[in-house]
């Protein structure tokens, strides 16, 4: 109750109980508890009514726990950030939420960064930020629908209107997750953001402005496992049989170790040696 | 053991990086190339 208030000069007790999911009689009963504990909640009675905290009163995140502080501030990825276009929301939300902090806590966003540094890409693998994604990464904070160009093979370049749901990063590379546009609804979709070659706002004429209704279902950390899994699977269509001298596991490619799901490390009967484990 | 590969082309280079560590039982093809390759190999060196 007191962040809402926080954040607004007056609430209704109705708003409040709206926000906060509870009755409004558990409102005003609440209000005279933190009235009684000291902080400074006003209820104005009449029309223009409602509660309100004495103007320029902060709260300390007395609830936040130490390691809870500091996880806050390791929860942007510096460069990933940077990329999207979000160095400035990020830095500007790490300064309100550590001037809220409690005094004592204070030092958690230094002591988080100078304990731990996340370098996600390989050695050797500098990634190349598609010159796309801060516009990308708009129209999937936003729901807006865009009208996309992107290469498929060669030379081939299609264009697609896509209701880009979320993006991912892996290994350095982005992938925008995204249903096709339908009038039914179309199927949801994986593109390599280095492969779009212009992406512009769609049907910002229409009744709608351009902006797509997310399907409530659709979770980016699970649809993503499945990709992936689905993925993995589908790449490894053929088999070789070899016979490995128990000095070579350590070097197999890295696609070997572990092996995809369904795909079990098979010794060819009759033969023996330590390559059967991974 | 068998492994799987994505094809017989990227199996080529990865098996290949294993040298002499590796011996490809199956497919036929697969191993005719690295027996070709071993004997070119053998010739750089001989």
């Amino acid at each position: 109750m007191v962040l809402l208030l926080q954040g607004r000069p007056v609430m209704t007790a109705a708003e409040l109980a709206r926000e906060l999911e509870v009755s409004e009689r558990t409102v005003a009963r609440d209000a005279q508890a933190l009235s009684e504990a000291g902080i400074p909640v006003y209820a104005d009675r009449g029309r223009a009514g409602g509660y309100r905290l004495v103007a320029g009163y902060r709260t300390s995140l007395t609830g936040l726990a130490r390691t809870e502080a500091e996880a806050l501030f390791l929860s942007g990825l510096p460069g990933a950030l940077r990329d999207m276009g979000l160095a400035d929301a990020a830095s500007a939300a790490r300064l309100k939420a550590s001037a809220a902090l409690l005094p004592s806590l204070r030092d958690a966003p230094h002591t988080a960064a100078q304990r731990f540094h996340l370098d996600a890409p390989a050695w050797f693998h500098e990634p190349r930020t598609p010159a796309l994604l801060p516009a990308i990464a708009e129209a999937v904070w936003e729901d807006r629908r865009i009208t996309a160009r992107y290469r498929r093979g060669r030379d081939d370049e299609v264009q697609r209107e896509l209701e880009p749901y979320g993006l991912v990063l892996k290994a350095g590379v982005w992938y925008l997750c995204a249903r096709v546009a339908a009038p039914d609804g179309g199927a949801f979709r994986v593109y390599r953001l280095d492969r779009f070659t212009a992406v512009e706002p769609a049907g910002t004429s229409g009744a709608d402005e351009g902006r797509f209704v997310r399907e409530e279902g659709f979770d980016l950390p699970a649809f993503w496992a499945e990709h992936a899994e689905e993925f993995a699977r589908s790449i490894l269509r053929t088999e070789v049989v070899v016979r490995v001298s128990p000095r070579a596991p350590g070097c197999c490619p890295a696609s070997w170790t572990p092996p995809p799901p369904a795909v079990r490390w098979v010794t060819p009967p009759g033969r023996t040696g330590r390559a059967g484990s991974p | 053991m068998t492994l799987p590969v994505e094809s017989e082309e990227v199996a080529h280079a990865q098996l290949r990086a294993l040298g002499p560590e590796a011996e490809v039982l199956a497919p036929a093809s697969l191993r005719r190339r690295m027996a070709a390759d071993a004997r070119r190999l053998a010739a750089l060196y001989a």
